[in-house]
């Protein structure tokens, strides 16, 4: 596991590879080997969508009040569903902008997973097992892509998540550091310390200082940690040297289209996210918090789809309009859904039976896929388990459920729990 | 290992083992609380004699093995380990300078007693405790937290007992003014996130899947869960309303509305895990009751899972993994030596200075971590310390202790010290607390991580090279040179300060190089103090 120590750069080689600019393809070049190597080969499988967005809601947002609405049944909300743009399919009317696109979603009603705890349902989501199932570190789906479709040499990292709670659900696992997610917090601020102080010779040299001054450690402690750390600085440089950084600044956009997304921090994570994807960024996470109604529901509800509607309907139609869609897959979740009926003014968490909705990348719009019975409570049709869930993305991505990684240990596993039973209707 | 040797074999063969397994331990489980072995029989050993008994275990097991142990850590790394340890910062100039030169020949166990007297400890258990005991909902962050951390930092400064701090959280009753302690009740909102959360804190246990269905691979049941869950079930928040101000409180009494159930929830009567079912009057409090259980001489968890998880913390690795899965299926790597630190931390009044002194006493504890050719792979027989990554707290902490060294000193503390009141030690509290917390805030990873795992990420990555308080370096430099200007000096200097050590040849030589072939000195030990404070070293525990 660890460098021998003649793949440790000489100082000369050091300062070679610096005055080439490749510095922090260097910082990496030492790093021989990472905890798990997965397979050499990369995906191969056709792929419709080059790049994946997830509208994350977290906390579980209420299938009843948003996507999959009961209005014959009193106990299971207030709201009123409203007719779409296609004929036959409702939606709330807390998200009126939305249902003017509906065309290009299809909603599924029948997702029905196991984990009914905020942590360990996020985790679920996230990486399609259960926290901890065979012992193993499993891969977030953000980190997936950066192995799969992403390039180790992109100047921003693969994998974005705007998002205000980070856990590990958000983890690389097995895969390792080097697709740990870039996180930004608040999409206004963009990337913080971004900018080196000094000019760019002045770093270069503190830099070259550094790589001089790591060596004994590692050699003394031959510890696979001096490789970690080395990655992350060397990612971290290249990115600072980038001129695609600039995509993380969205005060670059007008006036206009910032109103539009909204000025709050789910429309600006929107608004980042599609920059990103303009800069090539393969995964990007915007999050919408505080969908956790156990004490009141309806007022947060409302104020919750305020911000959701316009931001998830412009974004969408930006990527329309600038061709992104037709190679981005977005898909909206949150880790599960919440019971029908109240619970005081309040809704508890729900896995057993929950909505989805899919968008872009070649998804047939205009159609619900699944059903739940008259009172949102169980799926009476095409139930989806969270590896079918976690199958249908990797199929658009072109991303093989069959393909094994061999972990350390030596035993192999696939990115998918096993008979996963992807959702094809969606491309029909 | 368990898991893997199970893997391998064929699925049937793997299930009939493990409900013979699964059986035995019902068996033994039941044996534990019918014949529980009287405590006298041990008799309790001094924390030196305890460090011993980790040595012989450990050594046992290694011998083995057959794998070499490394040698002893000088006393560089020694020092700078246990200040991070036990303290979570790393030891400033001073105290470095003054311990290498200190000649006596029980200076490091006199270092450990300091540490655990100091201020320092207080903060970094109070800091480990209020993730462990403060869940992090949003429902959690919508309650008062700092009575809480107050009323940990005062247990941890007095080194209360830890059943009797125990007691505290879990029998709390009262208002949140009047008693801090009430706050870990209180950022829980419902009955399975009390169980969950505290099952596995305290108990050291996974039962949150018989929340559900009884669990294919241990012995646990839903009668398990729902019976330890209704312990809590005479939980109420309580709340009030003076002065436009609200207040809130915890009680098993009175009239108001329990915590919530979730849909999975199933009426059981209060059970010990193991099956024993208490008498227990309706109308008083089951908590105690509980309480009780937890710290009797036969509990087979309770002590368990505290010393398991300070050994990880200190050790990297828990004698049991994962961390909060004791079963009897999951023995762990060394079980009697788990069984005799349990049982020693009970004899000994569940002293948690007592426990640290110990493990830190040890050969085990005080190896280096620099590995052997015929030990660099073993990650599970301590035969040399395994390389641990900085909290989000000590890296804040412990980039403050080498900034620090460039501003005034802090005027001497006013004698005799002012007698605050409640409210104006909160405030103290969480003025001391705002920074931190929104550093630890922006880097803080996981719940609950392994302390061995690199999390930074590269926000933090950016955060240290490019941050305005990350250059600064110059006035630090400016301070050592007070002493003495030679670039040598300082060179050294730097690394006691930072790394809490001397540089060696190769290293010096390196600074002194870069130093020279640099316009101006000042700026060019600037970038000496930034490339340490940026090292794999600096953010590691080693």
């Amino acid at each position: 596991m660890l460098p021998p120590d003649d793949l440790l750069p000489s100082r000369r080689e050091w300062l070679k590879l610096s005055a080439a600019g490749v510095a922090s393809a260097s910082l990496c070049g030492w790093l021989p080997a990472m905890a798990a190597r997965a397979a050499e080969e990369k995906t191969t499988a056709k792929a419709r969508a080059k790049r994946l967005v997830v509208l994350w809601m977290d906390g579980g947002p209420p299938h009843t009040d948003t996507f999959d609405l009961k209005p014959d049944i009193a106990e299971c909300g207030i709201f009123k569903p409203i007719d779409t743009i296609t004929p036959g399919i409702q939606i709330s009317e807390l998200l009126p902008k939305f249902s003017q696109i509906i065309d290009r979603a299809a909603i599924v009603r029948s997702m029905s997973t196991i984990e009914n705890e905020h942590l360990r349902a996020r985790v679920h989501l996230r990486t399609g097992f259960r926290d901890g199932q065979g012992g193993v570190a499993w891969p977030s789906l953000g980190s997936i892509c950066s192995q799969e479709i992403g390039s180790p040499t992109a100047d921003l990292p693969s994998y974005v998540a705007i998002a205000e709670r980070r856990d590990r659900s958000h983890g690389p696992g097995f895969l390792g550091t080097k697709h740990q997610p870039l996180y930004v917090l608040n999409p206004a601020k963009g990337v913080e310390n971004l900018a080196a102080p000094g000019t760019p010779e002045q770093m270069q040299n503190r830099l070259d200082l550094l790589a001089r001054l790591e060596s004994g450690f590692a050699r003394d402690y031959r510890a696979p940690i001096s490789q970690d750390h080395a990655t992350v600085y060397g990612r971290a440089v290249q990115m600072m040297r980038s001129a695609k950084a600039k995509a993380f600044d969205i005060s670059q956009e007008p006036d206009s289209v910032r109103e539009r997304y909204g000025k709050n921090r789910f429309g600006e994570g929107c608004l980042l996210a599609r920059r990103l994807l303009e800069a090539d960024v393969k995964y990007v996470e915007v999050g919408l918090e505080q969908w956790d109604t156990h004490f009141e529901n309806n007022n947060k509800i409302r104020e919750l789809c305020g911000v959701l509607d316009p931001g998830m309907t412009t974004f969408i139609t930006d990527l329309e309009e600038r061709g992104l869609l037709d190679d981005t897959l977005v898909v909206w979740m949150g880790e599960f859904g919440r019971t029908p009926k109240f619970k005081g003014k309040g809704r508890d968490h729900y896995a057993k039976a929950w909505s989805t909705v899919f968008m872009g990348a070649g998804v047939r719009g205009g159609q619900v896929i699944g059903r739940t019975d008259s009172v949102g409570a169980t799926v009476e049709d095409r139930p989806v388990s969270v590896q079918d869930f976690m199958a249908t993305i990797c199929e658009f991505l072109g991303v093989s459920t069959e393909k094994e990684v061999t972990l350390a240990d030596g035993r192999p596993v696939k990115f998918v729990d096993k008979d996963p039973k992807p959702i094809t209707d969606l491309l029909v | 290992m368990a898991t893997g040797y199970l893997a391998d074999l064929p699925r049937k063969i793997a299930l009939a083992g493990l409900a013979i397994l699964m059986l035995a331990g019902l068996i033994l489980a039941g044996t534990l609380h019918a014949e529980a072995p009287s405590p006298a029989q041990v008799s309790p050993l001094t924390a030196t004699e305890l460090a011993e008994q980790i040595d012989r275990h450990v050594g046992e097991a290694l011998a083995t093995a057959k794998i070499p142990a490394s040698p002893a850590a000088d006393d560089a790394e020694f020092l700078r380990r246990v200040y991070l340890d036990i303290t979570g910062v790393i030891p400033p100039l001073d105290r470095v300078e003054a311990f290498l030169a200190d000649k006596t020949a029980d200076k490091r166990a006199h270092a450990i007693d300091d540490l655990l007297r100091s201020e320092e400890y207080a903060r970094h258990m109070t800091d480990q405790w209020r993730e462990h005991l403060i869940p992090s909902t949003a429902a959690a962050a919508r309650r008062r937290h700092e009575t809480g951390i107050v009323w940990l930092e005062e247990a941890f400064r007095a080194n209360r007992p830890y059943h009797e701090f125990v007691r505290a959280v879990l029998t709390a009753d009262g208002m949140q003014r009047d008693n801090g302690a009430t706050t870990f009740l209180l950022t829980h909102q419902s009955l399975d996130e009390a169980t969950d959360r505290l099952s596995r804190v305290l108990l050291g246990v996974q039962i949150t899947c018989a929340q559900c269905h009884d669990h294919p691979f241990s012995a646990w049941k839903q009668s398990d869960y729902w019976g330890t869950a209704a312990f809590f079930s005479k939980v109420k928040h309580q709340y009030e309303r003076i002065d436009k101000v609200e207040h809130y409180g915890v009680s098993e009494k009175g009239d108001r509305k329990p915590l919530m159930s979730p849909p999975s929830f199933q009426e059981t009567p209060p059970t010990f895990l193991g099956g024993v079912k208490p008498t227990l009057d309706k109308d008083q409090p089951y908590l105690p009751i509980f309480v009780d259980w937890l710290a009797a001489n036969d509990n087979p968890y309770f002590a368990k899972a505290f010393v398991n998880r300070l050994w990880r913390k200190l050790m990297g690795r828990g004698l049991v993994e994962p961390v909060d899965d004791l079963r009897l299926d999951n023995p762990g790597t060394h079980p009697e030596l788990l069984a005799q630190l349990a049982e020693q931390f009970r004899q000994n009044g569940f002293d948690i200075h007592y426990l640290i002194r110990a493990i830190t006493l040890s050969q085990t504890y005080q190896r280096t971590s620099k590995p052997l050719d015929g030990n660099q792979d073993d990650a599970q027989y301590y035969s040399h310390m395994p390389i641990k990554v900085m909290t989000p707290y000590g890296l804040h902490d412990s980039v403050q202790i080498v900034m620090r060294l460039g501003d005034a000193p802090p005027p001497p503390p006013k004698e005799p010290p002012p007698k605050l009141s409640d409210e104006e030690k909160v405030k103290a509290s969480i003025r001391a607390r705002g920074q931190r917390d929104s550093f630890a805030g922006f880097f803080k990873g996981e719940e609950n991580p392994s302390p061995v795992a690199y999390e930074a990420g590269l926000p933090q990555a950016l955060r240290l090279m490019n941050s305005q308080e990350m250059q600064r370096g110059s006035r630090v430099v400016a301070f050592l040179a007070k002493k003495s200007p030679e670039p040598e000096s300082i060179v050294n200097r730097l690394y006691l300060a930072i790394l809490a050590r001397h540089p060696s040849n190769e290293e010096r030589t390196i600074a002194l190089d870069h130093i020279q072939s640099h316009a101006e000195p000042t700026k060019a030990l600037a970038d000496v103090t930034w490339a340490l404070l940026n090292s794999t070293e600096f953010v590691t525990i080693h």
